[in-house]
């Protein structure tokens, strides 16, 4: 009896344990980009475009190209990803429909750095320049399959007593297709929004589609700099200046993203944390 | 009731795809606009330039460069850039130049590929890589800066230069010293106490002309050299030591690890306040990384750099001479596809050989000796068009 | 209106048929980017051990293994943490807390690599992992595992196993966690009734019966970390080579691929880095496509997206 209660103590020390070693790192990187972080942003630093030496100047260049690649992004992977997740999920008895699922299954584990690969092989030697424009569409071919998936899931939970009262009404299949959409409207639109905080955060792929840049954005067949891209090179730089700088773009990118998580997890209650 | 909760539902949705599809198109909008004025302008004034003279005049408007390569050349690189860009801004013709620090090997694949407008590399192109591209033209190789690799360590305690030879250096990449207090180093440094520590070597983890300056001068110091780590931008380095991706890299690999030693350019090693030691020339001097040491070891190759422009400085003789300077290089076609892109390819790579290599003091580079100069113009000239040159 | 059911269908099968486009464009466009390597290497480009761009050979032994030591490094810790948290959360939190802990949790599985990587370089392996790998290596180094025959550094196999483990944490803990949640409280109570301790009503009713759930977590984290690329690429210190000791540099087949895809030169050296691309889709789609079948067959109530 003493050893039973013995391990029930054991079990709750190790659990406690766990729950300490788990969080204590994850709170770590917080407060060290929040407490670095916050010493250099300032105004200057959010509009204005890096300088010359690499000492002073900002980040504007790259929060621009951020923003224009994942907007790319959204152009090839959002309506891919919705209407394919419409065929998976109003088409579901048929059998290419459940493989199109399955697919999309093994496409959400492919390593983002392949992504790269494919887009470098594609389009960036077929364009002859790296590009905002490859940079964009490697981070959507990674949105295509999170916005499919959610759209599936978020489309096969509207009760099938919709649609019957759509048909019995004599509705167009297509008007039907409609009404199912707008009522997983939730659901689709957490899928987009996690997808956006994927591709905001992703940096390996751009280093072989979007290669960087130290100039304001000026097109969409010119390289271009991200936020992932700047942290990335200033950190491994250990010149002190850089490095500040890259906590600095470390706390605005983490600000984006868990904004963006944050909306998922008030919009979708719950759902889609696995993506 | 249903169907108005639907509309407004899907509605939401609607909004936030139009909203992403606006914000792209006009993106998109303002970027062909940009190209389309470049390219309507662009037929109009070939036509006219034809007639005129040999040499080409770019319309009105602005002209973007991509460009990447050596990480040894990048600090000087982005303030040229930037002030070319400020002298141009208010012209016709505003030129920005986007240098990305990739690696010499990186931007010499850049150039072949077509990714990338020039190149800058710290090592010549070898004859068999211009062998396999021959069907692209001929490749013009342009020293624009003078500069030095320095070898940095991070030894807590220690604050001063260590003396150091190409042998020790050598030896400490080939794992034959291993300890900061071995004797050969101690016999150099009487006056420094060297703790009992394992040295720490880090070197590139990309292809480097900054670790071919260094091989190629550790070959002359030390004769197995060649057979076990060779001379090249990537080479045979043992698989167990730290690699850093970049000058930066390693740079920030050494300050991040105690009892290491790395090598870049002199101004990574200032920058970040690391002591750069100082390396035994040939006529046996100890000479720290500097602009002269780098100028004195340039002037002991004047007649070598007439004859051939891509010649290795390392080793120089002469008392002054710093033994692991390097010349860098714009790499760039002769011919050029885009008349505006040569343009200001040409222009920029003049006003760098000339008024840009004020610059080069503040950066750690040496200026350009005046007979390199002069071939530089020559080379520069030769840059065209279909025939119509720029300079 | 037959017709137009008819487009309909065909229009969304078109979009639909992307997907699999996608992935047959994967193999195919990066197979024949890859075939110049593997016609001249041969079988030895997945068994030999040399990368060496000068002499123009190109072999990926020591990364395959980097990808899959480091991934079971991650795992190995995350495990049983990561099912530790979920009992903590689920079995003696009080659920207003635990709901709220939990979610911070989650959150943190959307902080982006590179920055998990940036705090991991210049924070957690400087500051704590360094400190512990050189007692380690004082003291245990007759284990072949830690053994080094000079000065560490922190940036190696085993750091980057444990910045990974701490990457894939939230997204295990909270799959742990849902499974633990959907174990009926029926049985927990048949348990309790028939006198089982606490600990006991985990060890048998609880993790006994979301056996699946965890075995999910697995592949899910096992998966996240093989391709996984900024953050190992900043922690593991590059090094071209195959060590018994977790205390020596190395790297990664996702590394590799971000060290060395601009700097091949020629035509070889590129096929190679595509090559080791290749190797990696292999090696991912392999496991992935593992866990969706065994997924398949223990599909968790309310989770389908696993």
């Amino acid at each position: 009896m003493i050893k039973r209660k013995i391990y029930d103590k054991l079990f709750l020390f190790f659990s406690v344990a766990a729950f300490l070693v788990a969080v204590v790192p994850l709170f770590s990187i917080i407060a060290y980009v929040v407490s670095n972080g916050l010493s250099v942003i300032n105004l200057s630093f959010l509009t204005e475009d890096p300088s010359a030496t690499g000492v002073g100047g900002g980040i504007a260049n790259s929060i621009v190209g951020s923003f224009v690649t994942v907007a790319i992004a959204s152009l090839v992977g959002i309506p891919i990803g919705i209407a394919a997740g419409a065929y998976i999920s109003e088409f579901r008895s048929e059998r290419y429909s459940r493989v199109v699922r399955f697919v999309s299954d093994v496409l959400l584990g492919v390593p983002s750095i392949v992504t790269g690969i494919l887009v470098y092989s594609l389009v960036v030697l077929s364009l002859h320049t790296f590009s905002a424009l490859a940079g964009g569409i490697a981070l959507g071919l990674i949105m295509v399959p999170i916005v499919t998936i959610t759209t599936a899931e978020s489309m096969a939970f509207v009760p099938n007593s919709i649609r019957e009262a759509a048909y019995a009404l004599g509705i167009r299949r297509i008007r039907v297709v409609a009404i199912v959409i707008s009522n997983a409207k939730g659901g689709i639109l957490s899928g987009i929004l996690l997808a956006l905080a994927r591709a905001s955060g992703e940096t390996a792929p751009l280093l072989m589609t979007a290669l960087g840049s130290q100039l304001p954005f000026s097109g969409l067949l010119k390289p271009v700099n991200t936020l992932t891209l700047f942290i990335f090179n200033s950190a491994t730089s250990g010149n002190p200046p850089l490095v500040s700088q890259a906590w600095g773009a470390s706390l605005v990118l983490l600000l984006i993203v868990l904004g963006i998580s944050l909306g998922v997890r008030f919009i979708a209650k719950g759902r889609y944390r696995y993506l | 009731m249903k169907r108005s909760k639907g509309i407004s539902a899907k509605s939401s949705v609607i909004a936030v795809v139009l909203l992403v599809v606006v914000v792209v198109a006009v993106v998109v909008l303002v970027s062909m606009r940009q190209e389309q004025q470049t390219s309507t302008t662009q037929t109009s004034s070939t036509t006219s330039s034809m007639t005129s003279t040999s040499r080409y005049m770019p319309p009105p408007g602005q002209i973007v460069i991509s460009a990447g390569g050596s990480t040894f050349v990048n600090p000087i690189m982005q303030v040229w850039a930037s002030a070319y860009h400020n002298l141009t801004a208010s012209s016709q013709n505003p030129v920005s130049i986007n240098y990305q620090p990739i690696g010499s090997s990186a931007g010499q694949q850049g150039l072949f590929t077509g990714t990338l407008d020039f190149a800058g590399s710290d090592a010549p192109v070898s004859a068999s890589q211009l062998a396999q591209y021959s069907s692209k033209g001929n490749l013009l190789q342009i020293p624009e800066a003078l500069g030095g690799v320095a070898i940095f360590y991070n030894i807590p305690g220690i604050s001063v230069s260590l003396n150091l030879t190409g042998d020790i250096i050598a030896k400490i990449y080939e794992q034959k010293i291993t300890k900061w207090n071995d004797q050969a180093i101690v016999q150099l440094n009487p006056s420094v106490t060297l703790p009992n520590q394992t040295i720490i070597p880090v070197h590139r983890s990309d292809g480097s002309g900054t670790t071919y300056a260094l091989t190629s001068y550790l070959a002359t110091q030390d004769p197995t050299w060649v057979s076990t780590i060779g001379v090249g931008t990537s080479v045979n380095w043992p698989t167990n030591e730290l690699a850093g991706k970049g000058s930066s890299g390693v740079a920030g690999l050494v300050i991040q690890n105690k009892y290491s030693i790395g090598y870049a350019d002199s101004y990574y090693a200032f920058n970040n306040h690391l002591l750069a030691a100082n390396i035994r020339n040939s006529a046996g001097k100890f000479v720290q990384p500097t602009v002269a040491s780098f100028v004195a070891a340039a002037s002991q190759f004047a007649d070598v750099l007439s004859k051939n422009i891509t010649a290795s400085i390392v080793n120089a003789p002469g008392q002054d001479s710093y033994p692991i300077a390097t010349f860098t290089y714009l790499l760039v076609w002769q011919n050029q596809n885009d008349p505006n892109k040569g343009w200001a390819i040409a222009n920029f790579f003049k006003w760098v050989v000339t008024d840009g290599q004020s610059y080069s003091e503040k950066l750690y580079f040496a200026p350009l000796p005046q007979n390199v100069v002069s071939i530089d113009i020559q080379l520069i000239s030769s840059i065209n068009y279909q025939g119509k040159t720029f300079t | 209106m037959k017709l137009n059911e008819k487009y309909l269908k065909y229009f969304l099968t078109a979009f639909a048929s992307f997907i699999p486009f996608l992935l047959a464009l994967y193999f195919i466009a990066i197979g024949k980017d890859s075939l110049l390597a593997f016609q001249k290497f041969g079988i030895s480009f997945f068994l030999g051990s040399t990368w060496n761009p000068p002499r123009e050979i190109f072999q990926v032994f020591p990364e395959i293994m980097g990808t899959l030591v480091s991934s079971a490094i991650a795992l190995l810790i995350s495990l049983p943490v990561s099912i530790g948290l979920a009992i903590f959360l689920s079995e003696f939190c009080p659920r207003r807390f635990s709901d709220f802990l939990g979610s911070i949790v989650e959150l943190l599985a959307a902080v982006p690599s590179v920055v998990y990587g940036f705090w991991g370089l210049a924070v957690f392996v400087p500051y704590f992992l360094y400190p512990v790998e050189n007692f380690l290596k004082e003291n245990l180094s007759f284990i072949p595992l830690l053994s080094s025959n000079d000065g560490i550094t922190g940036y190696n196999m085993l750091s980057s196993g444990v910045v990974l483990a701490i990457m894939i944490m939230p997204i295990m803990s909270s799959v742990c966690r849902e499974s633990f949640l959907y174990v009926p409280s029926s049985l927990r109570e048949a348990a309790y009734a028939l006198g089982a301790t606490k600990s006991e009503v985990i060890r048998k009713a609880v993790i006994g019966y979301a056996k699946q759930g965890i075995a999910a977590s697995v592949f899910l984290g096992f998966g996240r970390a093989l391709g996984e690329t900024m953050a190992v690429t900043m922690i593991i210190g590059n090094a071209l080579q195959f060590s018994y000791s977790l205390l020596m540099p190395s790297q990664t087949l996702a590394s590799l691929i971000a060290n060395q895809y601009a700097e091949a030169i020629g035509e070889i050296a590129i096929s190679s880095v595509i090559a080791a691309g290749f190797t990696l889709l292999v090696i991912s789609f392999i496991i992935n496509f593992a866990a969706r079948i065994i997924l398949r067959r223990m599909r968790l109530r309310g989770s389908e997206l696993i």
